[in-house]
């Protein structure tokens, strides 16, 4: 029914139909001058991976995708590249509309293929493509590594100031509380507060010695024997008093001697017997002044003396150390009631700095990776050119393209009767009217 | 050539006698002045009354810097019934109240209503007819206002019968002439507007009024 219909339409339109495809076949020589041969070349790359293209490349565990390679292909970049590489005029934008890059989903392998009315240029470009697309992505794979190692490094330095930063704040808590500042500051304290209170009982039971040494001393300078002999130091040392008892000690012997040779009634006796008397008193009165005022003159009083200062610089000296260590005591009790406040942050602290550590470790072998693996792919790119263009050819045959031209031309007649049909608003056919109407022709007049 | 158009419309008052059941009005309407509704009346009016069909034939006329006119109306020798007041009202009641007293007296009643499109009382009559006829000029019709006119004819509610497609040659032949189309009518004029004059004689020749129905 749609054979007829098409039937009756060009019959009906035949002048249209014929007119149009006489003009047409005339033509068409000239169609076939306008429609040149395109040519084409192709080159290929390959990419070295697991995989479709979509996946990315596996090698050296690089950071281009295999999947931005037509792409690259296609970059300003790398056309530019090849367009100098080829000695080609045209512009950027026209290179690009005459270069395709095929990436097939199961396939390594990525065609580049151009397109030109001259062969050689095809072929030229073709094969320059390649090349720079290669090159490129060498480049950028290289290029991404130097962004990778310089970020690596930038966190590098930025563990490395926390670190000092946090040695620094852990620095500052030690000198702040030695005690508090160390790893096992509970254990340190413990054991410091215990050496300092034996400390303080040894010192105390020194002190208690040398004090009873002083007292002891003392108690001694108070002893007979040893208070006459002080005594008698004095006195011997002292010249009043050894004047005064040689001056007694004569006019006694004087009177001993009157009192032999006389009796009581001799005139002189009594008024010697007063001299001597007076003698004695004012030596005695001279020894007490000697050993009051004089006591230097003494060597073992001043021994003695010297002895007893001794002795109570040591119980001084005692002493003191005990009310050192009595304070040392309090500062130790005083840290261990602080522990729990600056222990924790010190805690914190080493702990920060042992994660920033770990860090700083895990950062530095990474940054040794890639520094490894920059230059491995630096030597060996992913991306290869797998097949240079060796001709150009033709992208459609000659017989295709006179089959094309001549179905050109009967199209172009068929569509002209089909377009007079449809511009024609007249009814020609029963078959228009029964359509428009929805009712069958019943005559014909 | 007239022996043709004879037999040809003897082929359209066969599928027209086929369709109706009893006595029936027949409406023959088109988009255009010129697509042969006059002929076609005419033409099956003259086909049913050689067969022996009491027919009555109505013809309209429409101008269309006027307001639409019954021009003529001529009923048996009598002149009855009198369709004044059809031609004063234009309206569908006034229309099934004259084709109501038509088919007591008639088997056919071939009603001329062209230019539906322009004219109410024409789309009146072709709303209350039993059957429709549409003629279209086969080669000259426009598919625009033949489209109109299938819509307003969907609208109207209008049984359509079938279209009879009218050859252009035949239309010049019937309205230069009845002599040339062998057809008993005498339109008076050339031109196609001349078939709205009142007819001297009626359709009806072979079947008196009330005496002939089927």
């Amino acid at each position: 029914m749609k054979v007829f219909g098409f039937g009756r339409v060009i019959w009906q339109r035949r002048f249209v139909f014929g007119g149009v495809l006489l003009i047409a076949l005339a033509c068409s020589p000239l169609f076939a001058k306008i429609a040149r041969p395109t040519y084409e070349a192709t080159s290929e790359l390959a990419y070295v991976g697991s995989g479709s293209a979509s996946n990315a490349i596996s090698l050296n565990n690089a950071i281009l995708p295999a999947s931005d390679l037509p792409d690259l292909a296609m970059s300003s970049e790398v056309i530019d590249r090849a367009r100098k590489l080829s000695n080609i005029d045209e512009s950027v934008d026209d290179l690009r509309l005459a270069m395709s890059v095929k990436e097939s989903p199961h396939s390594n392998v990525v065609p580049i293929v151009v397109r030109s009315k001259d062969p050689s240029e095809a072929l030229v470009l073709a094969n320059a493509l390649a090349d720079s697309t290669v090159d490129q992505y060498k480049s950028l794979a290289e290029r991404q590594y130097d962004n990778l190692i310089g970020s690596i490094r930038d966190q590098l330095e930025g563990v490395q100031s926390q670190i000092s930063g946090v040695d620094m704040l852990l620095q500052r808590s030690v000198q702040a509380h030695s005690a508090v500042g160390a790893a096992d500051a509970l254990d340190a304290i413990s054991k410091h507060l215990d050496d300092l209170e034996l400390q303080r009982a040894a010192a105390y039971a020194t002190y208690v010695a040398d004090s009873a040494a002083m007292s002891a001393q003392g108690g001694a300078s108070e002893g007979s024997g040893l208070a006459k002999a002080i005594r008698e130091q004095i006195l011997t040392a002292d010249p009043l008093y050894q004047s005064l008892a040689t001056t007694q000690s004569k006019d006694a012997a004087a009177l001993a001697t009157v009192k032999a040779g006389y009796t009581d009634a001799f005139p002189g006796l009594a008024g010697l017997e007063e001299k001597v008397r007076i003698e004695k008193t004012a030596t005695d009165q001279a020894a007490v002044t000697a050993v009051a005022e004089h006591p230097g003159n003494s060597a073992t009083y001043a021994q003695l003396v010297m002895s007893q200062h001794a002795a109570a610089a040591l119980a001084s000296g005692d002493k003191a150390r005990v009310s050192a260590l009595d304070q040392d005591i309090a500062t130790a009790h005083a840290a261990l009631d602080d522990l729990p406040r600056y222990g924790v942050t010190a805690d914190i602290l080493r702990a920060r700095r042992d994660s920033a550590t770990a860090a700083y470790q895990q950062l530095e072998i990474r940054y040794q990776q890639t520094l490894a693996d920059r230059a491995q792919a630096g030597a060996l790119s992913a991306a290869f050119v797998l097949d240079h263009a060796n001709a150009a050819y033709p992208r459609i045959p000659q017989l295709v393209l006179a089959t094309l031209i001549a179905l050109f031309v009967l199209a172009l007649a068929i569509g002209s009767a089909y377009l007079a049909e449809a511009l024609d608003p007249r009814i020609r056919t029963a078959v228009d009217v029964e359509d428009l109407y929805g009712a069958p022709r019943i005559g014909t007049v | 050539m007239g022996q043709d158009i004879i037999e040809r419309l003897s082929v359209t008052r066969t599928r027209v006698e086929a369709a109706a059941s009893g006595p029936a009005v027949v409406a023959v309407t088109s988009a255009r002045r010129t697509d042969g509704t006059g002929l076609l009346a005419h033409g099956l009016a003259q086909s049913l009354a050689s067969v022996g069909r009491g027919v009555l034939l109505v013809r309209s006329d429409v101008k269309p810097a006027s307001e639409q006119r019954w021009r003529s109306i001529r009923v048996g020798k009598s002149g009855e019934p009198s369709l004044l007041d059809l031609v004063d009202s234009y309206s569908f009641d006034a229309a099934q109240t004259a084709f109501a007293e038509f088919r007591q007296r008639y088997a056919f009643t071939i009603v001329d209503a062209a230019l539906p499109l322009r004219s109410g009382s024409a789309l009146s009559l072709v709303g209350a007819a039993d059957l429709v006829l549409i003629a279209v000029e086969q080669g000259r019709a426009s598919r625009e206002e033949d489209k109109e006119l299938a819509s307003a004819l969907r609208s109207a509610r209008a049984k359509t019968l079938g279209v009879v497609t009218i050859d252009r040659k035949e239309i010049r032949r019937f309205a230069c002439g009845p002599q040339q189309t062998r057809l008993p009518l005498r339109p008076g004029r050339a031109d196609i507007d001349v078939l709205f004059d009142p007819f001297d004689e009626p359709i009806v020749r072979n079947a008196p009024v009330g005496s002939r129905l089927g």
